[in-house]
């Protein structure tokens, strides 16, 4: 038998003992390859995120990772725990610390490499799958599956090299203990926690500090890192400190503590403190990121409204325009050179602003109003009287008072009384249509622009002639001579993009929330073996099944529903923030369906982890 | 005197590839108050025996009889009250919780009861004084020694006055010192508080302190020896009926007298 078998071996004979180890390292893996898969693709390389976007998304992946980190080394020193013994007694045989650095790491390599493999399929299944899910609930266009070269790379690339390091890692654990000690294991029972008075109230400041920071000050990158790093220690702190206090408020009120389960849960939560303050802490953590990032990406669906053009395409030329023919030409070849049969309108029209804040509006005569309008016809216009298409309110203030509108005219203000205010006709600008007289009184004092209107069918297919005719016209930023807008474009932001960021949203909102579940699921059941035994010993003391239950359901609930409150008030501070300072005028509302959402599935995950550990309690103790 | 326990026409079959008869028609009474001891070679079904008499496992066949009622027939929920109000356990390993001080282990039976707190500290206060543990209650299982946890095991199986105590090797981890401290504990509560015993051993120096010793060989009945005047005496003819009974020498182990 050489080394490698020998390590092998011990990996396919105690598959149980590794099995843990080697899940929690798939699902690291998946989580992280999942997303790596999701920022490459090709769909999203080309143009249609920008690059803020793209940069948090990285920056998310190398949360996952950071986390990822923590996960495995929680879940190797969970596993070694149980095999300290083991190595004790190759370690009374005479190996050498050389030799057991070699099969640890030869273990690990092992377990890594399966971990990959296995990742790497885990994740491209469940990439298709909710790539698929994912597209139908956010009503877009399914992103195809593709090769990801570049995400099997950077998986591969990151996460060899850290299971090789965790086991030169784990090493020193096991050097730096005596035989004896290795050899009785994980018999040695943990010492009480300490928790001292001056971190507790650190801990209350940061946190605090945080909150208060997220409420009263501005926002810039310097005081945003700051209530990170202000809440991130805090809610540390929050876990290992401040919860020692009130677990020991709580047993000092011996009246409840001396009641019933009361005894067995709060002392047992008081012994973790340590393991279930990092654990909390990461799941905290981890999922107020993702509340945080899905309730805002949620927001732009809900943020735009379509404003619905009875044109499929405008195009406003100023006087200025020297390009004007060029570019009618140049869309009037687009449209031949796609087949598509269109019917192009021609007005001359006049550009004013309105109101104090001369919002701009297109003043149309009567005459051609009623081209674009018949039923125009039916409702006198009477002199000197307007009607007008579009919205009273706009971005939160008024542009219509009472009825009237108060138009340019050589730096004076002409009032106009609206017989009647419609819905939006154009998508480019409001339109107010006025009497012959009235126009010619305006066309003095303003300038006279020329304005074309195409409609044809199909227009949601035709977003890529719409963005080359854009391109043309507009350019990239800004044409002060001519403007434009089409329903392709238009429906392009407002929904599909929407759409786009809220299906992100969702993307990285459930990869994180799978990560925060995973760590749940692994440290329950790392410790149930631990579990089983206690509950045994204390069945036989005349611990009845219905207590067991009600005491295990105590503490899953606690597991489970702790962090996600304390995440949810740290998302609440976040959203305040981005209400306030990033001018997503209604993140809280769709904060508050995403935590809903996040809180369906964390109870869903509850009772089905819940069903199956209290059946395995039940089987093992009971029987 | 009225019997405690009454074991009639016991037998454990264990299903298996390979089914094995654990124990065969066992029968036995012991009387309220007294000190019974099970010996026998490893394998011979001691332990099988005492999981059966506490309701742990069930019997193929038989009856076991506790003060009276029969455990076996009892549902789920009314056993573990059972087990809590009518027995008393301690056990080779002393089972009590690491994350529990020896105070709050020792009350562990009364608080599952929901007995009012400061009648807990009463009952706690007087058991300790009786066991001399009094003075180590605020520290952790890690924090005492073999003995001190044994006895604080044994606390906790008597707080609630059980019927019947039943014990599980409970000098098999501890030291000859330890293990005459933990004997005598016994023997004082069966002496002061007329608590009716059951004890499996190993060890004849253990069993030499009850009042009768059952001996068991390959799941039947061996024989039973009692309890003259004299502690060496009884010591002496436990040790001859042991090398009767022959088994691995092993078991016996070194005389602690």
């Amino acid at each position: 038998m050489t080394f490698p078998q020998f390590a092998y071996k011990n990996i396919t004979r105690n598959l149980r003992a590794y099995l843990a180890f080697y899940l929690s390292s798939s699902f690291a893996v998946m989580i992280f390859f999942m997303f790596a898969m999701f920022i490459f693709h090709p769909a999203l390389e080309t143009g249609y995120m920008n690059n803020i976007a793209k940069k948090g998304m990285v920056f998310a992946e190398w949360v996952i990772f950071v986390f990822s980190i923590l996960f495995v080394l929680y879940s190797v020193s969970a596993f070694l725990k149980t095999r300290k013994s083991e190595f004790g007694i190759l370690t009374i045989q005479g190996a050498s610390p050389k030799q057991l650095r070699l099969l640890i790491t030869l273990e690990n390599v092992f377990i890594g490499l399966a971990s990959i493999v296995t990742g790497i399929i885990g994740g491209t299944v469940l990439a298709k799958l909710f790539f698929t899910a994912g597209s139908y609930i956010v009503e877009m266009e399914p992103l195809e599956l593709y090769f990801p070269l570049k995400a099997l790379g950077i998986t591969i690339g990151v996460f060899l090299p850290l299971f090789v390091l965790i086991s030169q890692f784990t090493l020193f654990i096991i050097h730096s203990e005596e035989v004896v000690s290795l050899l009785k294991g994980s018999v040695k029972p943990k010492r009480e926690p300490k928790s001292s008075i001056p971190f507790s109230i650190l801990g209350m400041m940061f946190l605090g500090g945080g909150f208060g920071l997220a409420l009263f000050a501005g926002i810039d990158i310097g005081s945003a890192v700051i209530i990170t790093v202000c809440t991130v220690i805090g809610t540390y702190l929050f876990y290992s400190q401040l919860s020692v206090w009130v677990l020991k408020l709580l047993k000092r009120n011996k009246k409840f503590y001396r009641k019933g389960t009361n005894l067995l849960w709060i002392s047992d939560l008081m012994y973790r403190v340590k393991d279930n303050a990092r654990l909390f802490f990461i799941v905290s953590i981890v999922s107020a990121v993702a509340f945080t990032a899905t309730g805002t990406l949620a927001t732009y669906k809900s943020m735009f409204t379509t404003e619905d053009s009875l044109y499929e395409m405008e195009f406003l030329s100023y006087s200025s325009n020297k390009d004007e023919n060029e570019q009618l030409t140049y869309i009037q070849q687009q449209f031949e050179q796609k087949n598509i049969d269109y019917e192009q309108s021609k007005f001359k029209v006049i550009e004013t602003g309105q109101g104090s804040s001369n919002y701009p509006v297109l003043v149309l005569s009567y005459k051609d109003g009623i081209k674009i309008l018949p039923e125009l016809k039916t409702s006198k216009l009477e002199e000197g009287k307007g009607v007008y298409f579009g919205q009273t309110e706009r971005e939160g203030y008024t542009v219509l008072q009472d009825n009237t509108t108060d138009l340019q005219l050589n730096n004076q203000q002409m009032s106009i009384k609206l017989q009647s205010i419609e819905q939006p006709l154009l998508s480019l600008h409001d339109v107010l249509v006025v009497d012959e007289n009235t126009f010619n009184l305006l066309k003095q004092g303003n300038e006279l622009v020329t304005f074309y209107a195409f409609q044809f069918a199909n227009s949601k297919e035709n977003l890529d002639i719409s963005q080359k005719i854009h391109d043309h016209i507009v350019g990239e930023t800004y044409n002060p001579d001519a403007r434009y807008s089409s329903k392709a474009i238009e429906y392009y932001q407002t929904v599909q993009l929407p759409s786009l960021s809220l299906f992100i949203g969702l993307f990285i909102g459930i990869i994180f929330f799978l990560a925060a579940g995973s760590f749940l699921y692994f440290r329950l059941f790392t410790d149930l073996y631990e579990e089983r035994k206690k509950y045994k010993s204390l069945a036989k003391i005349g611990l009845s099944e219905k207590e067991m239950v009600k005491n295990a359901n105590i503490q899953m609930a606690i597991l489970f529903f702790l962090p996600f409150l304390l995440a949810i008030v740290e998302t609440g501070f976040a959203l305040q923030v981005l209400q306030r300072e990033g001018g997503f005028s209604n993140v809280f509302q769709s904060g508050v369906i995403t935590i809903l959402g996040f809180l369906g599935l964390q109870l869903l995950y509850f009772i089905v982890i819940r069903s199956s550990y209290i059946k395995n309690l039940k089987e093992y103790v009971y029987r | 005197m009225a019997d405690v326990l009454q074991v009639q026409d016991l037998n454990k079959i264990y299903d298996g590839k390979a089914i094995f008869q654990a124990l065969t028609n066992i029968t036995f009474n012991v009387e309220k108050g007294e000190f019974i001891g099970v010996m026998g070679p490893s394998g011979s079904g001691k332990t099988t025996l005492l999981n059966l008499i506490s309701t742990i496992d069930r019997p193929t066949s038989g009856q076991v009889i506790v003060n009276g009622q029969e455990p076996h027939k009892l549902k789920k929920g009314k056993l573990a009250e059972f087990r809590r109000k009518e027995l008393g356990f301690v056990f080779q390993d002393f089972n009590l919780l690491d994350t529990l001080t020896l105070e709050e282990n020792i009350m562990l039976p009364l608080t599952l009861e929901r007995v009012d707190s400061g009648e807990i500290d009463k009952k706690v206060q007087a058991i300790t004084q009786k066991l001399g543990i009094d003075s180590i209650l605020n520290k952790r299982t890690y924090e005492v020694s073999g003995g001190q946890k044994q006895r604080t095991a044994i606390a906790r199986a008597i707080i609630h006055q059980p019927f019947l105590l039943l014990a599980d090797e409970p000098t098999g981890n501890l030291d000859s010192k330890s293990s005459k401290d933990v004997m005598q504990t016994l023997q004082m509560i069966n002496e002061k508080d007329k608590t009716t015993m059951l004890m499996v051993t190993h060890d004849p120096s253990a069993a030499s302190y009850c009042d009768r010793v059952i001996f068991i060989k390959d799941g039947k009945l061996y024989n039973e020896v009692y309890k003259g005047t004299n502690q060496k005496v009884f010591f002496q003819q436990i040790l001859d009926v042991l090398s009767m009974l022959g088994g691995d020498p092993d078991d016996l182990s070194t005389v602690r007298l």
